[in-house]
């Protein structure tokens, strides 16, 4: 009697967090993968690597500062979402990192500025490329320059934002186009099943 | 019977349609730009109320030294930038320009730029056609908050 009623407990919690239990729109691993090693730096100058992902979670975008349009939208949303899911008592929201697939232009002080703008925990990243690609191509991330006429240059680039759990391992991505609702739903049930 | 005329026209007059400028444009809505950038994006809505597609050639502005007409395409994951000039308004159509999608890239501005300030941008369309919109730069959180 005892044993039915605490199964059907169970079935009854089971059947309330229903779908909320899993991630609706983010894609999440089977099995995270690991980081390579690699060396960039943040937007105060500082050495930024594998270990930077340690203790903590982190959702990285990939994308340059001369960005009018998917770069600023995008890290606009993650921060409104960070913003709303903070309002929750109790709750937690992983870093923002912004890794610039232009160097050339992307200097951690210009870095420093643009970052600035989308609120605290939002890191700016950049280095030379062969160490950015050493991180890239293990997350399957595309960049490459476009260029326009004169001496102007856009980045095509994945528009993905991936996601990185407290054991530096790339743990799932969310695809584009980006959604604010998406990411509050997803980003604490991420970061609970770990 | 001259009465029955005149009673006669003024419904006619009342039910003619304005005029219409065959190239509308609404909800312009120009960004600020983020710290540490030279750039911003314009977002808006074009009409073609006419019944001929309209090429629009090229947009300026005295607080912008260029303009461009872009799209943000996004394809397997991966965003790239195409430029769209000219730009065709299908006849009695719009093109609403959002973010994500196509924008005006705004480069070079000639003065700072910042919320609140006075902006006109203007729409060269058709060889000779010209509209003028006047709008204000607004915070980012205009579109997301």
């Amino acid at each position: 009697m005892i044993t039915a009623f605490a199964g059907g407990a169970v079935f009854m919690d089971l059947a309330l967090q229903g779908p909320r239990g899993v991630p609706q729109h983010a894609t999440i691993l089977p099995q995270p993968a690991a980081l390579p090693q690699f060396r960039l730096r943040d937007h105060n100058g500082t050495d930024f690597n594998k270990e930077s992902f340690d203790d903590r979670w982190s959702l990285v975008f990939f994308g340059f500062t001369h960005c009018p349009d998917i770069c600023p939208a995008t890290l606009q949303q993650l921060a409104v979402a960070r913003s709303r899911v903070l309002q929750e008592a109790e709750s937690s929201f992983p870093n923002i990192v912004l890794i610039s697939v232009d160097p050339e232009r992307d200097t951690p002080e210009v870095l420093a500025a643009y970052v600035g703008h989308f609120g605290d925990g939002v890191t700016g990243v950049t280095g030379p490329l062969d160490e950015l690609r050493k991180l890239t191509s293990s997350l399957g991330i595309f960049f490459e320059k476009s260029f326009r006429d004169n001496d102007d240059y856009g980045v095509d680039h994945s528009a993905v934002v991936i996601v990185i759990n407290k054991s530096a391992e790339f743990h799932g991505l969310f695809s584009a186009p980006h959604n604010i609702e998406h990411f509050i739903g997803d980003i604490p049930l991420i970061m609970e099943s770990n | 019977m001259r009465a029955v005329a005149l009673i006669m026209c003024v419904p006619a007059i009342a039910c003619s349609p304005p005029e219409r400028a065959p190239l509308a444009i609404s909800n312009v809505v120009v960004l600020e730009p983020l710290p540490g950038t030279s750039m911003t994006a314009g977002y808006l809505t074009v009409e073609n109320n006419s019944n001929q597609p309209i090429a629009i050639e090229k947009v300026t502005s005295p607080q912008f030294a260029r303009i461009e007409i872009h799209e943000t395409v996004i394809q397997d994951n991966v965003t790239r930038m195409l430029s769209l000039s000219p730009l065709i308004v299908e006849r009695q159509s719009n093109i609403v320009f959002e973010p994500g999608g196509k924008h005006l890239m705004m480069s070079d501005p000639q003065q700072e730029i910042v919320p609140g300030l006075p902006v006109s941008v203007e729409f060269h369309y058709d060889t000779s056609g010209l509209s003028i919109v006047a709008t204000t730069v607004s915070s980012r959180d205009v579109f997301w908050d």
